[in-house]
């Protein structure tokens, strides 16, 4: 079974790179990319996110990816959840809260086996 | 013999964000995270006797980081001021710098420039230049004289004056405006163009751009 794919693709550039960072070391099991928001649909064909994390979720994120979460939109400290077009929103999210949240999409996705397949 | 670890406080309110530059940092040989704050009133709270650099956000849910950045150097505690901010506004670094802090970056910076900061600012050098501060503080002296400048201005206007640009900001032409005030167009062209005067602007635009950038009228 593969590891669940994440792509932090979210703005400004520390923030992506710190949470990334974050990620890989709290969670060896994921995969964690990441990527510039004008990269992100060339980047869904490469590497088939299970999860994206991202401030505004573009059309190709929004219909090819099963769980995505819209973090911190334009700076406002808001978070939004979108698994499997089941929409959720907090005021803001703490990081295990955002970790759990990937951990419980990746299991529901490798359950399922509906998670993007990997492109080779 | 142990090297001595750099005590670092981060303040900011995006949770994820905080918690995670915290835990990185942390991680960092060197480098000890001592404190966390997700806005003004939680930082001022935390003893800053055993920190050394606080990685301050400009724009916290209730004040500025600048305001902290004051209370630190008014405790007499030597920390040292690292301000993250989002906006790329010179004026806000300039504020951020008189305020105190050694340095200023912009949240499109990477992890290692921020460590890199950090160590930097701990081992006492300076992110900016003599010159780069001096050229910040200029701009600011510049920008206060023209907020007082245009504040004159504005105060200088009439009370018909003012109700003339709520008219434009309503986006009433020039005979509307005449109807809506019970005046002649000649005198609506009139007030404008003591109204150009006053607010040292040359159109209708620049005069409603003023007029809504120093709160005079409101766009709904």
């Amino acid at each position: 079974m593969r590891k669940t794919r994440v792509l932090l693709a979210n703005e400004p550039r520390s923030y992506r790179e710190v949470m990334a960072s974050a990620f890989r070391e709290m969670r060896p099991n994921l995969e964690v990319f990441v990527a510039d928001p004008d990269e992100v649909e060339r980047i869904l064909d490469l590497i088939s996110p299970d999860v994206v994390i991202c401030s505004e979720p573009i059309p190709a994120v929004q219909h090819r990816v099963r769980a995505w979460i819209e973090l911190y939109p334009a700076g406002e400290s808001l978070v939004v959840v979108n698994v499997e077009g089941e929409r959720s929103t907090f005021d803001d999210l703490e990081l295990l809260g955002l970790l759990s949240i990937v951990d419980d999409m990746g299991e529901k996705l490798q359950h399922t086996n509906q998670g993007c397949a990997p492109t080779n | 013999m142990a090297q001595e670890q750099v005590r670092i406080m981060v303040v900011e309110d995006h949770s994820s964000f905080r918690q995670a530059l915290a835990h990185m940092l942390d991680l960092e040989p060197g480098f000890r995270v001592v404190a966390t704050a997700g806005d003004l009133a939680e930082a001022l709270k935390v003893p800053t006797d055993n920190v050394d650099v606080a990685i301050v956000d400009m724009a916290l849910p209730d004040g500025e980081g600048t305001e902290l950045i004051r209370a630190l150097h008014k405790s007499g505690d030597r920390v040292t001021a690292l301000v993250l901010s989002g906006s790329l506004s010179r004026r806000q670094y300039a504020r951020a710098v008189e305020a105190g802090a050694a340095g200023v970056m912009h949240k499109s910076s990477s992890i290692e420039e921020i460590v890199d900061a950090v160590k930097r600012l701990n081992a006492g050098e300076s992110l900016l230049s003599l010159e780069e501060i001096v050229d910040l503080f200029r701009d600011v002296g510049r920008q206060r004289e023209q907020d007082h400048d245009a504040k004159q201005a504005a105060a200088s206007l009439s009370q018909r004056e003012k109700e003339v640009l709520w008219a434009l900001a309503e986006g009433l032409d020039s005979k509307q405006i005449a109807r809506r005030l019970n005046i002649t167009v000649d005198t609506e062209r009139s007030h404008f163009i003591r109204i150009f005067a006053k607010l040292g602007v040359h159109s209708r635009l620049q005069a409603l751009i003023f007029a809504v950038r120093h709160g005079i009228v409101e766009i709904r």
